[in-house]
């Protein structure tokens, strides 16, 4: 026995077991669907083939968006000299801790934009930083030589031109998570219908069912769009592997590209573009706090105030609830990712492309497909009290962005040199001994923002906790009531709070390790 | 039943369509030491993963101090089953841990505990030179610095087998002889059989035991 336990595969072969419990009760409907043979009858019909079809094209222009903007404003941020660039590489990400419905109120504010092409571009803006953020990876690690070979050869635009190329395999994964990320979302074309010309998407197909009670129907509606997402995410891997290069170098990094006196131009472009995915859309709602109109009482700021209290005050138990519930599911994500990143992270090519395919799956599903799976697996006799309770949504929820945690880590992990962690198999170290040792500790704020990226995907996830009634009473729940209901300063204070407390872990992230730096 | 150290026969390691080495064999009796040189790619590092067991090999038989340890290619050992020791390239350390953390992990991970643990590991710090560097972590050291704690954590379970790869590649000229005259201490001390793989005649015939090429025998050309 104490030999098995020192097995990886053994520890690794648990927490997939657990993982997959997790999430076979949402996913059995769906997946039974695929292997009866059943998943695609209902695209049969002509009127749900074109609302499939015209969800694939409208989530295919969002990605497209996303890349045109997420990857200028990651060479801008993080490769350029532009003015705040550090300021700018912070704040690019925080657009994706958002509720994308919270971007589009502030949108739809700003411009008064609604329908279908509204939706295109507001999912487009949510999910540039994805693209963004892989970009910026990728061009952390390219080497210093590789990158003033460049300059020195070409002047800056072959620099440019070798940044792209060093960029293209993130670029291709990141657009390919802003398609999935895109098609999935209820929310989004649901409230950009209901302001102006009425389309339909497929989500919204998916939740008709759970308007007519039929969770079963529901799930299997589902079917076709985690095929079609499991599709394009191998689609994205494979890319990001086919063009990455390995490049020799010294392990130094390249400086950031000077651009001497168009420096002013090309801070005002990137500023431009992080103001179009996070400070306009956010900045409309901060004006939205006291916007009353002409007969209404008090100034701005009086307004706004009031506005802020009521969130509070009307807001803090449902806020609470979200919370406690999410910070339950990143604790399972806390026990369950190390093990199931280290088994990522030691795989290569087709195999690991594989499995992070098999792990994203949960991810792969609408919100509402993803929900009517987990009714139609709890909804039974007997069950009602596990079914009412937060027990469930805690579970839901663990199993659904655990794969967020799971992709953070494994990419960290897969940059601890092989040696380290061979020095301690040599050894003798148990396994949970060298996963903590050689891969966890080192590092521990990863291992800590995987958790908290749990946490606020549970606390901003609208689509699942509209369905789950355990999770009624939630933040999302309400803000999504409130802003169909009404456009005033209550939903606009009640976004930001919930926009503030979901920037926190990453701001905490972004505070501890700024200090490791300056201890080290 | 064979006393050799180690005893590797018909070893075939493969990489996609190149062949890194074909029908190896290698003998080593007890204490003996061995210098295997070859340009970059001859198989070297492969060579001692595949001896270590941190990967297997399409083909060959290893026994190790007797016991059988891979089979067709198959590994059948774990590489802390093996009674060896393997200092990489880029040393392994981790960032973590203090240097007197790494010796004492490797005597836990071999049963041994409290004052005997520490007492050994004391004793390797000692031995090394570098008792002062015990609370220090690996970011803190100096190159020669961190080389030492490799080795001390290496040697401090008196492994029946010792693998060197290329220890002292990345060296300067005088780094490279201060890192000789410490191995050549370190060796001393120790009655573990030798396997130092590296680029370098002169460090093969500084060891002092059997040399190989990998640039002619047993490997492709």
């Amino acid at each position: 026995m104490p030999s098995l336990l020192r097995q990886a595969r053994v520890w690794q072969g648990f927490a997939a077991l657990l993982a997959l419990g997790l999430v076979i009760g949402p996913l059995g409907p769906l997946l039974a669907a695929i292997f009866r043979g059943d998943a695609f009858t209902q695209l049969g019909e002509a009127r749900v083939a074109l609302v499939f079809w015209r969800s694939v094209w409208m989530a295919a222009l969002s990605a497209g968006l996303a890349v045109l903007v997420g990857l200028p404003l990651a060479i801008l941020a993080h490769r350029t000299r532009v003015w705040g660039a550090e300021l700018l590489a912070l704040l690019t990400p925080l657009t994706l801790l958002l509720p994308p419905l919270l971007m589009a109120q502030g949108w739809n504010g700003l411009t008064g934009w609604d329908g279908l092409w509204a939706s295109v571009f507001t999912l487009g803006m949510c999910y540039a930083p994805l693209p963004a953020l892989l970009a910026s990876r990728a061009l952390a690690v390219q080497p210093g030589a590789a990158h003033e070979s460049a300059l020195l050869c070409g002047g800056r635009r072959l620099a440019l031109r070798e940044m792209l190329t060093t960029a293209r395999p993130a670029v291709a994964l990141g657009g390919s998570l802003a398609f999935l990320f895109s098609i999935t979302d209820f929310a989004v074309p649901d409230y950009m219908a209901a302001l102006g010309d009425t389309f339909g998407v497929y989500p919204g197909h998916v939740f008709n069912h759970f308007r007519d009670d039929d969770y079963w129907a529901g799930a299997r509606a589902a079917a076709p769009l985690i095929l079609l997402c499991a599709l394009v995410l191998y689609l994205g891997l494979w890319a990001r592997d086919r063009w990455s290069q390995e490049t020799p170098g010294s392990g130094r990094q390249a400086d950031a590209l000077d651009w001497g006196r168009a420096t002013p131009a090309w801070s005002l472009l990137a500023w431009s573009l992080l103001g179009l995915t996070l400070l306009l859309p956010l900045g409309r709602i901060v004006f939205e706090l006291g916007v009353a109109g002409p007969e209404a009482p008090g100034t701005w700021g009086s307004r706004a105030s009031e506005s802020v209290q009521a969130a509070f005050d009307r807001g803090r138990e449902d806020v609470g609830r979200s919370f406690s519930n999410a910070s339950l599911a990143g604790l399972v994500a806390l026990l369950l990712a190390p093990f199931l990143a280290h088994l990522l992270a030691s795989r290569r090519g087709r195999t690991a492309r594989l499995l992070m395919t098999l792990t994203a799956l949960p991810l792969l599903v609408p919100g509402v497909g993803y929900g009517m799976g987990a009714i139609a697996f709890a909804n039974r006799p007997g069950w009602s009290e596990f079914y009412q309770g937060t027990g469930l949504v805690v579970l839901v929820y663990a199993g659904r962005f655990l794969p967020i945690a799971v992709f953070l880590l494994a990419e960290r992990f897969q940059s601890v040199p092989r040696s380290r962690d061979e020095a301690a198999l040599t050894l003798g170290l148990s396994y949970p001994r060298r996963l903590l040792q050689v891969f966890v500790t080192p590092q521990l704020s990863a291992w800590l923002l995987a958790a908290g990226l749990v946490v606020v995907f549970a606390v901003r996830e609208l689509d699942l906790a509209i369905l789950l009634p355990g999770a009624n009473q939630s933040a999302a729940v309400r803000y999504f009531n409130a802003l169909h209901f009404a456009r005033d300063g209550f939903v606009a204070a009640f976004g930001l709070l919930i926009a503030i407390l979901l920037f926190l872990p990453a701001m905490l992230y972004a505070a501890w390790t700024s200090l490791r730096r300056r201890d080290v | 039943m064979s006393d050799l150290a180690l005893d590797l026969s018909g070893l075939h390691c493969r990489f996609g369509d190149q062949s890194v080495l074909e029908d190896f064999a290698l003998q080593l009796a007890p204490g003996e030491r061995l210098a295997i040189t070859g340009r970059s790619g001859r198989g070297k590092t492969t060579l001692l993963r595949v001896l270590a067991g941190l990967q297997p090999a399409q083909a060959g038989t290893l026994n190790l101090h007797g016991k059988l340890a891979m089979q067709d290619g198959r590994q059948l050992l774990a590489p802390w089953e093996r009674s060896l020791q393997l200092v990489f390239q880029d040393l392994g350390l981790w960032p973590t841990r203090t240097v007197r953390q790494h010796l004492l992990d490797a005597l836990r991970a071999q049963g041994l505990r409290g004052s005997a643990a520490s007492g050994r590991a004391d004793e390797s710090l000692r031995a090394l030179g570098i008792a002062s560097l015990a609370d220090r972590k690996p970011a803190r050291l100096s190159g020669g610095e961190a080389r030492r704690v490799a080795l001390a954590r290496a040697l401090v379970t008196h492994p029946r087998l010792l693998l060197l790869d290329e220890p002292f590649a990345s060296l300067d000229a005088t780094s490279r002889a201060e890192g000789f005259a410490l191995l050549d201490q370190v060796l001393a001390a120790t009655d573990a059989a030798v396997v130092l793989v590296t680029h370098d005649p002169e460090e093969a015939t500084r060891l002092g035991g059997r040399q190989l090429s990998l640039d002619s025998a047993n490997s492709p050309s």
